[in-house]
């Protein structure tokens, strides 16, 4: 018997302007939030989706996210029948083949989606920043009998020249899709969350394998082309807090938002449903010293906190020295910031250590990244 | 190690007042985030014993529900495996539900011919135990059975309820005797025991047509002064700590809370992880105006108040106004405006209001139940 939805989750990008954040791991696999991964964000929305099959594609430093993944037993995709499954590109009879677009890495891995059996394909990106259950978006799809429904994010009119821009008529059934447009008629952007019909994506994908001039990307191929032929596409309106973590700024800016001082009805609400699950590590509970100082922070399990820290994301395993001094930065597992030292601004990667008495980006106004290495970014 | 299994002895493991009044030791917390049968579990993953039976007393509920996965402590669910033993026909008859007759009721051991070594842990008695290392030592020695031991200072006062060790020049126990509240330096026993599956699997037949009330230490007893066994004493000479009481609950764990700053807590030192079931909760979130000093936090608090010298367990609230300080606080507490704790142990889900003021003393540490609403 088949399925009724399956995910697909795209995450085999390269996330170019993290720098060395993205140096050996895939941009979904960055930590975030001290305890998170980008990934989990996604993984859980599908978990809270009630769809308990997933394929996740990977490509660019696969190993660690891989590995992250594993059977997905961290969301909850371990149980009966249930299947999440890390599909990087692979060998083949005709040879290597990498995912040559975010359609492709459909295409290649409609033997999968053949065993699996679906009605429909819920499609979406690994490196977004958002909670939501998709089941309003399927129920849509389902009820208004489309062969596409898109997920769209109203934006700023002046933003909108950033995003693949939607046109819609009265009943949201899409008109025009246009990508990055210069003159913007519209504000919905798309968020790359995609609910497709599995029979008719199918289709499209083995059409567009043969199309020797085509990129074989979903919003510069699939979409226009599945209007060009009078499908029915049709817009779903998301409405809540939603996040594109691509560069340093927008990945600290995302991080401040957790923090207390920034927080909002609007920001994400942990412990309300839909929960975010991750892995818990088995790190002690926290310790904040008798001379510590702890302010506006979010502080994973494991660390140890003997300096002052205010405003900032401190993963697990996170080391503060006395006399030193941490301001609105984001620190990932492992960092270590010995005694007098000060830092303000920063995301450090995982390992990193800030030598004694060393100043990192005090009063620049800029956010920095400085990695195990010690490559300052 | 194939040949090995361990029972954890949950018959054994000591009350703690009113702490165990609804829930055995094995499943209460202990240090913020763990359960005390995840130590003693632990020690065995770690030494790489992954036969693990549970002999369990009474509350199996609120153990099952801690443990709730074998993959939780075990590095292979195939391979090893978590057994709970419930001495189901000793359930409804106190005087019979003893740890032998638990192992009588579950004899699955007893005829596992790959077995050859049984360890009989304890709970309650925390030390950072190599079993594997034990368990070489007690082959060296060509005994049938060996208690692992310790000298410990202030005897009667940090270990009563322990039996002390008379050892020979050979390393063999000479005499078992129960400590008394005025012992200062003495081997104490362990409640360690490894024994050769065989061996153990007579002494129990033959100690049925004695008594059938027995416990383990009777037994123990027993055999020294009138049967004739010789047990081999194996020494453990890293920290131990006992807890029998709520008071020794509340001193040991601001002690051990005081060593893990220094990273100098054996029990859990990065060599040596101590596994627990996790609740994939989120990190702490400290407020604008709060005050936090000197305290171990757990995942899911959400702290805007003061905290002083405390543990506080996963998800709890202390709202900008309250104060704790030097207390333990259970999961899912709510502490709110004006507030103030001082000494207390409050156990789960209690709902502090209405500026509610309760201060103990370091020597007469209140307890706050599970539940209540003040």
């Amino acid at each position: 018997m088949g399925r009724s939805v399956v995910a697909m989750i795209l995450a085999g990008g390269k996330g170019t302007r993290l720098h060395a954040l993205t140096k050996k791991i895939a941009k979904p696999a960055v930590y975030f939030g001290g305890k998170y991964r980008i990934i989990d964000f996604s993984l859980s929305n599908v978990a809270n989706s009630s769809i308990d099959s997933v394929g996740v594609l990977t490509q660019y430093e696969s190993v660690v996210l891989n590995n992250y993944i594993g059977n997905g037993s961290k969301w909850g995709f371990d149980g009966v029948n249930s299947t999440c499954v890390a599909i990087a590109p692979r060998q083949t009879e005709e040879g290597l083949n990498w995912y040559k677009g975010t359609a492709d890495a459909i295409t290649q891995n409609i033997p999968f989606l053949d065993d699996e059996d679906p009605e429909y394909v819920l499609i979406l990106s690994g490196d977004h920043i958002y909670k939501t259950s998709y089941d309003e978006m399927i129920k849509l799809h389902i009820k208004s009998k489309a062969d596409c429904t898109i997920s769209v994010l109203e934006v700023d009119i002046k933003e909108a020249s950033r995003f693949g821009i939607l046109e819609v008529d009265s009943g949201d059934v899409i008109t025009k899709f246009v990508e990055k447009p210069k003159e913007p008629k519209s504000n919905l952007a798309s968020m790359g969350v995609y609910v497709f019909t599995y029979k008719t994506l199918r289709q499209a994908l083995v059409e567009d394998s043969k199309d020797s001039k085509s990129e074989h990307d979903f919003g510069k191929n699939i979409i226009p082309k599945m209007l060009a032929e009078n499908r029915k596409l049709v817009a779903y309106r998301f409405r809540g807090y939603w996040r594109d973590v691509g560069t340093l700024d927008s990945l600290h800016q995302a991080n401040m938002e957790l923090l207390p001082s920034l927080r909002n009805e609007d920001t994400i609400q942990f412990d309300e449903f839909p929960k975010i699950f991750s892995e818990d590590t088995y790190s002690r509970p926290q310790y904040i010293d008798k001379n510590a100082s702890v302010k506006d922070c979010l502080i994973n399990q494991g660390a140890v906190i003997y300096g002052k820290v205010v405003q900032s994301v401190i993963s697990n395993e996170v080391t503060i020295e006395p006399g030193a001094v941490v301001i609105k930065s984001v620190l990932m597992p492992g960092v270590t910031i010995k005694s007098g030292a000060y830092v303000e601004n920063a995301i450090l990667g995982p390992d990193t250590v800030i030598k004694e008495n060393e100043i990192i980006n005090k009063d620049t106004g800029k956010i920095v990244l400085l990695d195990y290495e010690r490559n300052l970014q | 190690m194939k040949n090995v299994a361990a029972l954890i002895n949950l018959h054994s493991s000591p009350e703690l007042g009113l702490l165990t009044e609804k829930r055995p030791m094995a499943s209460t917390t202990f240090l913020g985030r763990y359960a005390f049968i995840d130590f003693t579990i632990s020690n065995l993953t770690n030494s790489g014993i992954d036969d693990i039976g549970i002999m369990i007393k009474d509350h199996s509920r609120s153990i099952i529900k801690h443990i709730r996965n074998d993959n939780t402590y075990l590095k292979n669910t195939k391979t090893g495996f978590i057994n709970y033993m419930i001495n189901e026909t000793g359930i409804h008859n106190p005087l019979y539900n003893t740890d032998l007759n638990n192992i009588r009721e579950n004899d699955y051991l007893l005829y596992d011919n790959d077995i050859k070594y049984v360890i009989i842990c304890p709970l309650g008695i925390l030390m950072k135990a190599n079993y594997a290392e034990i368990l070489e030592e007690h082959i060296k020695s060509g005994k049938p059975f060996s208690c692992v031991y310790s000298e410990v200072k202030h005897a009667g006062r940090d270990f009563f309820g322990l039996n002390k060790l008379t050892v020979n020049a050979l390393g063999n126990i000479q005499k078992v005797e129960p400590i008394d509240p005025k012992d200062e330096k003495v081997y104490a026993g362990l409640r360690t025991y490894i024994c050769n599956k065989d061996a153990l699997k007579d002494i129990l037949e033959k100690i049925k047509n004695i008594s059938n009330v027995f416990t383990l230490e009777d037994l123990i007893i027993y055999v020294q002064r009138f049967g004739g066994l010789e047990f081999h004493g194996i020494e453990f000479k890293g920290m131990v700590k006992y807890l029998n009481s709520l008071k020794k609950y509340y001193e040991i764990s601001m002690e051990l809370k005081d060593i893990i700053s220094e990273n100098k807590c054996p029990f859990l030192s990065d060599d040596w992880t101590i596994y627990t079931c996790t609740h994939d909760t989120r990190p702490v979130l400290y407020g604008l105006n709060c005050e936090v000093s000197d305290s171990l936090v757990a995942n899911g608090c959400t702290i805007n108040g003061k905290v002083k010298g405390s543990i506080l367990a996963r998800n709890i609230v202390v709202e900008e106004g309250a104060s704790v300080e030097d207390s333990i606080i259970f999961s899912d507490c709510v502490i709110k405006k004006g507030v103030h704790l001082k000494n207390v142990v409050a156990d789960k889900l209690c709902i502090f209001a209405n500026k509610t003021e309760i201060h103990g003393d370091k020597n007469e540490i209140i307890y706050v139940p599970q539940g209540e609403k003040l």
